[in-house]
This record gives structure tokens, sequence and C-alpha cells, in this order.
């Protein structure tokens, strides 16, 4: 059984024209799943419904087999699920600890370090990180927090290859390591080649 | 992590935006703060005028009747005049006190021009002013040209110089006819420029001229007095004689001055000023009095004059008017910016809100944590604008009095003569010999200070327009999907 599962989800911005179509799929803990597909394929809003940031128009997610809505899509960001985006999104008057910090009530900087950032970076601004400095505590962040499942939106799509590889090793520890459910939206072959599973939308169907 | 700490460190680590809010939230409360302060000074002013200058009427010898009238010839010098109808006396102040309810106190006065020695005979020194038009005149005119101005009063207390703030008690006490028999008060520079002091004693007598003029032993006419208070006048005064100025005058009884010049004066007094308690009922009052049985309406004139009150409060008003048309338009103009600051605070934070939004923070927090900055800033502002307005509101009084006030006509306080009679009859009717004052600074004088019910209403105004300015701004931004704001994000 699955921890979070897409079920006969359709979505639609205008009511007319489908997005997402009839798609179900089942992601298991322990695993990284690439979600794969063209520009426009609707790869983004398949993780925003897995995330609870918007609603199917039909069908449901199910988290360890429960409607997310029964629990309120904000119970469901804050506890089940974990973002990555593609531009971090760090909040920039916070250090990379205190980010961290946003999602845990545990020490921030073993996490840090596990993704391997040093003691004195994580006291910096996070606008002087570099761009696969401040991934890291992205993903550090979604770490942090207890959430089983990590979304990650385009990880890697902003870094030069040798941080993306180095990006990419940690999704996919997280995964084997952590026992997490990671589903990374991307285009980059190296990610896909290192999921467990890889999911190809096209035209809003897999 | 909390909504306080996120905001703590928003506030502590955006210290650009942070001090931007401060300044604007500080100076807009500063201005408004400011602004109620001079408002209350104005309007607390105004009320001193009124209960200063607007509760009083007075009585005067009505002489208008020529067959009322008695001269003489003084030796070779003319004629002296003198009225013969009925006297404005004390006693007659004291019955209408006593018929009329709501007349809180009375001065009778009447003013006579005399030489004051010291304890050992030497004639005072006398403070001069610049503008002497009358002493080349009066100097071949013997020990005239040494007199002063003698008001002899039932009560200083109630004088129109000192209920109008021209003059003020600097130390002693004041004279009430009922208990003094020869006191004086006298102004302090003169006591200063003579080494006198509340205690000391003085000798008043006749001129030497006056006295050998109409046939009087001017010695008979010595009287010892002792200084019971020193007056100090809040504004500069000036007399056609500098010796006849406010600050060489001498306030003492009228058995006093009738025994120094029983030429001039016997009972009579020129003119009763009564105060009322309640400056509305200034009118009915004053008819009551004429209606009296006591009172003969062919022989004294009652009336009360707006005009003394109209002339000190007008600027007072106008400037009332001006703070309250500033106050309005920075509160306007100050929430404006407010809110132009406060959204573009919120939707610049579109970003971060949808950060959080994603991580399951609530919209609550969210903007508990917006509001929380703005309130904390407001308040550290507002605290500033409480220190800083003071000072702001008493410099920012003082010019705009200053400049109303140039703006105006005369004071009420020269208007009101006491001196039209001159030296019984020496050189009568002129209103040029009365003392003059440059401003009535006293009554128009405002004392800024912000009181504690201005810093309520400001905090409580002011914290609401920020929650009101920052929810407004928030609320466009919250009632979107976090899908969208992450839209927007991209």
């Amino acid at each position: 059984m699955g921890i979070i599962e897409m079920k006969n989800v359709r979505y639609s911005y205008d009511g007319r024209q489908n997005v997402l179509k009839n798609v179900n799929a089942v992601f298991e803990r322990g695993k990284m799943y690439a979600v794969a597909g063209p520009s426009g394929c609707g790869k983004t809003t398949l993780l925003s419904l897995l995330g609870g940031l918007d609603s199917p128009t039909e069908g449901e997610i199910l988290y360890k087999g429960e409607n997310i809505e029964k629990k309120g899509l904000a119970f469901h960001r804050k506890n089940n699920v974990a973002f990555i985006f593609q531009n971090c999104n760090l909040i920039d008057y916070l250090t990379p600890k205190e980010n961290v910090a946003l999602t845990s009530t545990l020490p921030p900087l073993p996490v840090l370090e596990q993704v391997g950032l040093k003691e004195e970076e994580c006291k910096r601004s996070v606008l002087k990180l570099s761009g696969g400095q401040q991934q890291r505590v992205a993903i550090a962040r979604a770490l942090a927090s207890d959430a089983e499942v990590i979304l990650a939106d385009e990880p890697t799509g902003s870094l030069d290859f040798d941080t993306a590889a180095e990006i990419t090793r940690i999704l996919k520890d997280c995964a084997c390591r952590m026992s997490k459910c990671v589903i990374a939206v991307t285009h980059s072959a190296e990610l896909a080649k290192q999921a467990d599973t890889v999911f190809k939308l096209k035209k809003g169907t897999i | 992590m909390s909504f306080f700490y996120r905001a703590f460190r928003y506030i502590t680590r955006k210290t650009g935006r942070s001090i931007l809010l401060f300044l604007t939230l500080s100076a807009t409360a500063t201005l408004i703060l400011s602004g109620i302060a001079v408002k209350d000074a104005t309007q607390t002013a105004q009320l001193n005028v009124r209960q200063a200058l607007g509760g009083v009427f007075t009585m005067e010898q009505n002489t208008s009747d020529p067959s009322k009238w008695e001269s003489k010839a003084v030796g070779g010098f003319g004629y002296r005049s003198w009225y013969t109808g009925e006297q404005l006396t004390e006693t007659l102040a004291d019955i209408v006190l006593e018929k009329v309810e709501g007349i809180r106190g009375y001065n009778a006065s009447a003013v006579v021009y005399i030489v004051a020695s010291d304890s050992k005979g030497k004639t005072l020194e006398l403070l001069q002013s610049d503008d002497d038009g009358f002493s080349a005149l009066l100097s071949s005119y013997g020990d005239f040209n040494s007199t002063v101005s003698t008001y002899a009063s039932t009560n200083t207390e109630f004088d129109s110089y000192f209920t109008g703030g021209l003059l003020e008690l600097a130390e002693g006490r004041h004279i009430n006819s009922k208990n003094d028999e020869s006191a004086v008060i006298i102004s302090k520079e003169l006591a200063k420029l003579n080494g006198l002091k509340v205690g000391d004693k003085l000798i008043l007598h006749m001129s030497e001229f006056k006295a050998s003029m109409s046939d009087i032993d001017f010695e008979k006419t010595k009287k010892e007095v002792e200084i019971v208070g020193l007056f100090h006048a809040t504004a500069k005064s000036s007399a056609a004689l500098s010796n006849w100025s406010m600050d060489n005058a001498i306030y003492t009884t009228m058995n006093v001055a009738a025994h120094v010049r029983p030429d001039t004066l016997d009972e009579g007094y020129e003119k009763i000023c009564f105060y009322v308690s309640d400056p509305a009922e200034l009118e009915s009052i004053t008819e009551k009095v004429k209606n009296l049985p006591d009172i003969d309406p062919t022989d004294f004139i009652i009336k009360c004059d707006s005009s003394s009150v109209d002339s000190v409060s007008k600027p007072l008003s106008n400037m009332n008017d001006l703070i309250s048309v500033l106050i309005v338009s920075v509160l306007a103009v100050g929430a404006i910016i407010l809110y132009l600051i406060l959204s573009g605070r919120v939707k610049e934070r579109v970003h971060e809100s949808g950060i959080l939004l994603s991580f399951g923070f609530s919209k609550c927090n969210i903007v508990g944590q917006y509001l929380t900055e703005a309130v904390v800033i407001a308040a550290a502002a507002f605290l500033l604008a409480v220190f800083a307005s003071g000072a702001v509101a008493e410099a920012a009084g003082n010019r705009l009095i200053d400049y109303t006030m140039s703006e105006s006509a005369d004071n009420a306080g020269s208007s009101d003569s006491l001196g039209t009679n001159v030296d019984g009859g020496v050189i009568v009717g002129s209103d040029d010999f009365a003392p003059k004052f440059d401003g009535n600074g006293k009554l128009t004088e405002i004392e800024v200070s912000i009181k504690p019910a201005a810093v309520v209403i400001l905090f409580a105004a002011g914290l609401s327009v920020v929650v009101v300015s920052v929810i407004a701004a928030a609320l466009p931004v919250l009632m979107m999907k976090p899908k969208e704001i992450l839209s927007k994000m991209s």
C-alpha cells in the first residue's frame, strides 16, 4: 500500500480544458519518483495536488488511505508533505538554521550538516549562500519536518551539473536511508535516471 | 517557530523597511499628537479668556447730565470740575453683591497721582521709558513730574489688570479694603530699583506742587503704608508719562488714596467691575442689577462689553480652527501613506506568504506576523512621538500663537482703561494717559502639554489604523489559494 495515492484525478482550471485527466498513481515510502514530461503537461499541477496546494476537480488524493481534504489541506501541508522548490524559496530574512527551524522543533544544525553545509554557513544570511547551498538549505528544511513525503519541483533546475548531481544524491539518500517518499518533478535525465520509478506525463495523463 | 519570532527577525533584519515605517509613523503621530496638544491648549486658553474677561460687567457714573457738575477756580491754573451726583461707593457695591445672586466678587477703583517716598522720606526713583512725550512739558511743574499712578481699589484680586492676566502677583498678597487700612502693592521692578521688599514701609503724599495749587498743607497728606505685595506685568506697559506707567503704579485702598488726595477723592470710585460666576448668565445678572431699586439708572451706567473677550479669544479661535484642519489633514494623509506602505510591504511578501502556506502555516499565523511587525513598530513610533511631540507642540504652538496674534487687533487689556480721569481735572478727558500694554501675553499664552487622554487616543486610533491597514492590505493576497500565490511567486 502506498503512502500517498492519486485516484481518478482530474484537474481543470476553467472546468472545460483538463490539465490532468484520470490520473491514478501510487507512491510508496523509501522510493524516489521522478515525474517527467514536456512543459505544460501538468507536472507542477500534479505536485500541487499531492501537496494540498489545490484540490482536484474530480477524484481524490489519499494519504495513508484517507482523503487529504478530510483533515484539511493546511493540516496535510503542515504534517504530511514537505516542498522543495526550484528557486529554493527560502525566507530571506532568516538564516539557514532559522529556515530549517520553520518546519521543525528539532535542532536544525545536524540536518544542515547532513546535507553538506558547514556550521558557519548556517549562520549567514541565506542571500549570501550560493544557489547549491540554498538548495541544500531547502532540502534540509524539508527533511527536518516530520513529513514522510517530499515533493520537489525541479530541484536541480537552476544548478550546475556537479551540484545537481550532489542534490540528486541527497534526495536519493532521503528516500533510501530515511525511508521518505520523494516525488520530484524534473526535466533532468540525470535525476530521472536515479529515480526508482519514472512517471511520464503527457497531455495530462500518465 | 512562532510568528512573534519571525516578526522580530523581520524587524531587526529588514532594517531599512522597518526604519521607513517607523519614521513615517513617528512623524505622523508626532504631528497628530502635537496638533491635539495645541488644540487642547488653545481651547483651555479660550476658556480662560472667557472666565477672565467674559464674566464681567461694569458700573460707572453717568456724568452726562451737566446739571450734576460743579466747578471752581484753582489758583491761576484754570478750573477744577467735579461730579455731584450719587457716588460709586463700596456700600453700593456691597448692596449689589448681596441682592443679586451669581456675582463672585467686585473691585471698585479710582486712579489718582501721588508722590511716593521711602520710610526715610526719599522720593522713590521711578522706572523710565524712552517715550516720555510729556516729561519735558511737566518738568516745570515741580514734583508733579515725580507722581505715580495710584489705584484706589477695594479688592485688587478683582482688578481688571490682574483678572485679565496683564498683571500677576509675584510676592505677598492682594489688598482687600475690608481688612487693610494702609497697605500697598507695587511692582516688583519698582521695588527692586529702590531696594524695597514686602513688609517695608512707604510714605505716600500729595505732590507739593499740586497741594500748593489747591491750598492744601501737603505735610498733612502724608500717609505711612506697608508694602503687602509685589506685582509683575506680563506684558510691556507704557504711558504718555513714563512715571504713570504700570511699572511705577501703586495699588492701595480708598482710605489711603483719599487721605493723600483730599482734593480729588472722598468716597467715590470711578468704576466698579463685577465678576459673575457663570459668564453665560452675564446678561441676566446685569438686567437684575439694573432693576435693583437701590440703583438710580440716571446716576449710573451698567454695561457688559464682550469686545475685550472677542479681541483676545478670536485669534485663539482662529488658531483652534487651523489646528483642527491640520489634524484632519495629517490624519487623512498619514492614513493613506500608512496604507500604501503597509500594503506595499504585504504585496512584496507574496512570495513569503506562499512559502509559509506551503509549509502548512495558517493564514491567521501569517497575518499575525505582519500585524505583530506593524504593531511593534507603531508602538515604538508612538512612544517616540509622545516624547517628541511635547517639544514640537510647544514650538508649533508658540509660532502659531505669535502668527495669529500678530494678525489680530489690540488686546482687551489696553482697551480696558482705568485712567480716563487724570488727576482730578488738571488734565482731563484723555485715554492717552492710561497705561497701555503691548499685548495680553498672559491670557493668550498657551500651556501645551501632552495629556494622557491624547496618548490613549493616539495609541488606540493609531494601532486601529495600523491593524485595519495590514488586514486590508493582506486580504487580497490571503484570499488566494496557496497554488495561486505560488504561481505568482514563480
